[in-house]
């Protein structure tokens, strides 16, 4: 039997969603709801990040939370799948599936409202969507808010199985404490690169600054997956 | 298929459940796995599945180190543990779910037992059934997974007696010369009938591993009267007696031609209480030496 087996991803696959779906429709329901009604008075419309990054850390911090209860820890440890088999269906559900879930949900409360608006005011418009607000760099913007999920995915999903009780609250303790003194650091090195004028980091296009930080967030993503892994394997009931 | 040598365990190093244990179970058996609370059933089930890793030692099933924990092993062992957490599906999305991936489930088996258990409703959510329900679900699907280990912690708690003699029924009709099932349970009367093999386990060592064939060739478990009592006690045969309304119900060593009942309560008081006389009558033999004169050996050598 192979380490990886798409049947048995595929399996899991089918288990979550089997024993989930209901809670991530209800989850949807809701943004879209949320974004609709908020989206009403306005022409161009911002995807309330704030609370989906909430969400996406609850969800995220728990993604391996069964492993805290020891019936359900026993269940999910004995289930006939590999390691690499039960990481990897948790990374795709946090990082990819659960994201673009809940902003497609805020998209589409966002665009069903502008028919709503035709029923209310009795006018069409289209609203758009600013994914940052006011940005003007766009695609670059994008790409960092894309990395930053991710890594804090990474993170959250990290201390869900490091973690046995309270996961979210000690991950987040401990993300608070380290990005603190990293940014502590940080400061201290851009201000006296700033001072030589070797800064090149920007946001408006693509620069080497822009690639090796771009590389060195994917390695600590990757990094923290190989933490998981280890943990996972580690981990008893 | 299961060989456990010289194993340490401990949750905290200075407190070892387990001191050098050795073990070793053989396909085609069901064992009742015995000891009294706290004695660590849970923790060596634990183990054999791979849930835990021992400090010292090694554990092997299959030949292979369960803590691995890989696909083809897991495909193999099945827990039913105690306490139950079951997902909130109905009992046929409960199969659809899980079936697939244990490869040898047969559907046809899980109806079978789950009709011996009398639940006919497979469109109830689990969450919704009571504890002995559940637990039928789950030990109805567990035996037609047809795992070639299977491992139950205290599976009738929680059942009634009608459902006690359907576990007995469909546990014995699930037993095949390639499968081991290890039960472990304080209720020892209700599944005497199908255990065939017996685990005292006690302070971190196994008391007793004999089948029930070997243990009948060399205890009795009689009924004496107060004067055959005392005559068997003066030749040193007893190892463990209760009061009883006719007399005194006795663990003694084999006595030719004695109407005896086996009784595993008996057997495991005096397993617990008579542990040296238990070791030496149960002693396996090799080359005319017993491994435990050897133990004896060792500690006095040492």
């Amino acid at each position: 039997m192979k380490n990886i087996s798409f049947y048995r991803i595929g399996l899991l696959f089918k288990r979550y969603f089997s024993e989930n779906w209901k809670k991530d429709v209800i989850v949807a329901a809701i943004i879209f709801a949320v974004e609709m009604l908020t989206s009403l008075e306005q022409e161009v419309s911002t995807i309330s990040w704030a609370v989906l990054l909430v969400f996406f850390i609850l969800y995220s911090g728990r993604i391996f939370g069964m492993l805290g209860k020891p019936q359900r820890a026993i269940n999910y440890l004995m289930l006939p799948a590999s390691r690499c088999e039960k990481l990897a269906v948790n990374i795709i559900l946090s990082h990819f599936y659960y994201p673009i879930l809940l902003i497609a949900a805020s998209c589409l409360g966002i665009w069903t409202s502008s028919f709503l608006c035709y029923f209310i005011y009795d006018e069409f418009t289209f609203k758009s969507i600013d994914f940052l607000g006011n940005s003007i760099f766009w695609g670059v913007e994008i790409w960092y808010l894309c990395l930053f999920l991710l890594l804090n995915n990474a993170v959250m999903m990290f201390g869900s199985v490091y973690f046995r009780k309270a996961a979210v609250i000690k991950t987040l303790l401990c993300e608070f404490a380290f990005f603190t003194l990293y940014a502590t650091v940080m400061a201290i090195i851009v201000f006296k690169m700033w001072l030589h004028e070797a800064v090149y980091v920007t946001a408006d296009k693509i620069t080497y600054g822009n690639v090796i930080l771009s590389v060195f967030i994917l390695c600590v993503i990757a990094f923290f997956w190989i933490l998981s892994y280890l943990r996972l394997k580690e981990t008893e009931a | 298929m299961i060989e456990i040598k010289e194993m340490d365990f401990g949750y905290v190093p200075q407190r070892k459940i387990f001191d050098n244990l050795n073990l070793s179970l053989e396909a085609g058996h069901i064992y009742g796995l015995l000891g009294k609370n706290g004695m660590g059933k849970t923790t060596l089930l634990k183990i054999i599945s791979g849930l835990r890793f021992c400090n010292r030692g090694s554990v092997e099933v299959f030949g292979q180190k369960p803590e691995m924990r890989k696909p083809e092993i897991l495909a193999d062992i099945y827990f039913v543990t105690e306490e139950m957490d079951v997902p909130s599906v109905n009992v046929r999305d409960y199969v659809k779910i899980y079936a697939p991936f244990y490869p040898n489930f047969s559907e046809t088996d899980f109806e079978n037992y789950l009709r011996q258990f009398e639940i006919s409703d497979m469109e109830q959510n689990l969450t919704k059934m009571s504890h002995g329900q559940k637990k039928k679900v789950l030990v109805s699907f567990a035996l037609a997974t047809n795992t070639k280990l299977l491992i139950m912690d205290e599976p009738t708690n929680g059942m009634d007696i009608p459902s006690k003699s359907a576990f007995r029924k469909v546990v014995a009709s699930a037993i095949t010369d390639d499968k081991t099932f290890i039960i472990s349970t304080h209720q020892v009367r209700d599944l005497q009938n199908v255990i065939d093999a017996v685990l005292v386990l006690d302070n971190g060592k196994i008391l007793l591993n004999a089948d029930i064939n070997t243990i009948c060739d060399r205890l009795t478990f009689k009924v004496l009267s107060a004067n055959e009592f005392e005559e068997l006690s003066a030749q040193g045969k007893v190892l463990y007696s209760e009061d009883n309304i006719a007399g005194k119900v006795a663990v003694c060593t084999h006595i030719d031609d004695a109407d005896d009942k086996f009784d595993m309560e008996l057997l495991f008081c005096a397993a617990i209480s008579a542990r040296e006389r238990m070791h030496e009558i149960f002693a396996e033999r090799e080359n005319g030496k017993s491994r435990f004169a050897d133990e004896m050996e060792t500690k006095l050598n040492n």
